[in-house]
């Protein structure tokens, strides 16, 4: 009875190993402008190369009744009913930085993924697409200026 | 005794209270923005009230108030943006100083709190390695 059940347990770690090999470290640090208001919600988040929405990395503000500030990802990722699991957390000031760090599967880069960051701050004008910048190993370590709250926006690839 | 005058101011403060209720309940408002009154307007109201303006601001589609009524009392109030009604008031016991409280205000409104967003959880993502987390901090 023994002799299965290790071959089972062999077998799934054989298949683990290649995902566990493919996976990136990817760090992503959004630094924002002294715009001079309350903290700033943003949703970090991927569409494929069809423009269709992959999955959140991060949303930062947890009261949901302001997610709608973030139109793009909130109209994109409506159908996601765990859109917000594991990935939330508080709202970032004026003039900080977040930064989010993520293994992603390694089949993301160069395949057409874009990373989008929505932002929006309270009283203020909402700014969905704040940035948008393709995942590429050749963007990596690339700072971008964003629409209108991101003072610089950047990738590394681990 | 009239049976008739003593029930009747009790079925008018039933019904008024019954209408209230909607308001109080949401505590949000639904005014299209052509018939918004300005700020300075709210400004106006509240210094005609004896009130003490610490910031106004907009919050679920009401005017939000915060500061000393006339008998120097702290409080926070939504307004209808139409007619500047309150449609809930909120008085604060003690002398906590008005930055602070604003400050305990902020993070509290700011912290996550959707109970769909169970940080604790693993993330459903497809995106992550299995058994990963993304991690975040602000710098």
């Amino acid at each position: 009875m023994k002799k299965p059940v290790l071959t089972t347990l062999a077998a799934a770690g054989a298949l683990a190993l290649p995902a566990l090999a493919q996976s990136r470290e990817v760090t992503l640090s959004t630094q924002l402008k002294n715009y001079g208001g309350d903290g700033a919600y943003l949703a970090v988040y991927l569409t494929d190369a069809k423009g269709a929405y992959a999955g959140t990395l991060w949303v930062a503000g947890g009261k949901a009744k302001y997610y709608k500030h973030l139109a793009d990802w909130n109209r994109l990722s409506a159908g996601d009913a765990k859109r917000l699991q594991g990935v939330t957390g508080a709202s970032v000031g004026a003039g900080r930085t977040l930064k989010v760090t993520a293994d992603l599967a390694d089949a993301l880069i160069d395949a057409g993924y874009e990373i989008h960051v929505d932002a929006a701050v309270e009283d203020m004008r909402d700014s969905p697409s704040d940035i948008r910048v393709p995942l590429t190993a050749a963007g990596a370590g690339k700072a971008q200026a964003g629409k209108a709250y991101i003072q610089s926006f950047s990738y590394q690839l681990k | 005794m009239n049976i008739r005058k003593t029930i009747a101011p009790g079925l008018l403060a039933l019904t008024l209270g019954a209408a209230a209720l909607p308001g109080w309940a949401g505590d949000e408002c639904d005014v299209p923005i052509q018939r918004w009154q300005s700020r300075e307007a709210v400004r106006r109201m509240a210094a005609e009230k004896g009130w003490e303006l610490q910031r106004l601001k907009i919050d679920d589609g009401c005017y939000e108030v915060r500061g000393r009524d006339a008998e120097g009392r702290r409080f926070k109030a939504k307004l209808d943006p139409e007619t500047l009604a309150p449609v809930s008031m909120k008085w604060r016991e003690g002398s906590d100083d008005s930055r602070q409280g604003r400050e305990r205000e902020r993070r509290r409104e700011h912290a996550p709190n959707d109970p769909a967003a169970s940080p604790g959880a693993s993330p459903a993502s497809p995106l992550f390695t299995p058994g990963s987390k993304p991690r975040a901090q602000v710098e």
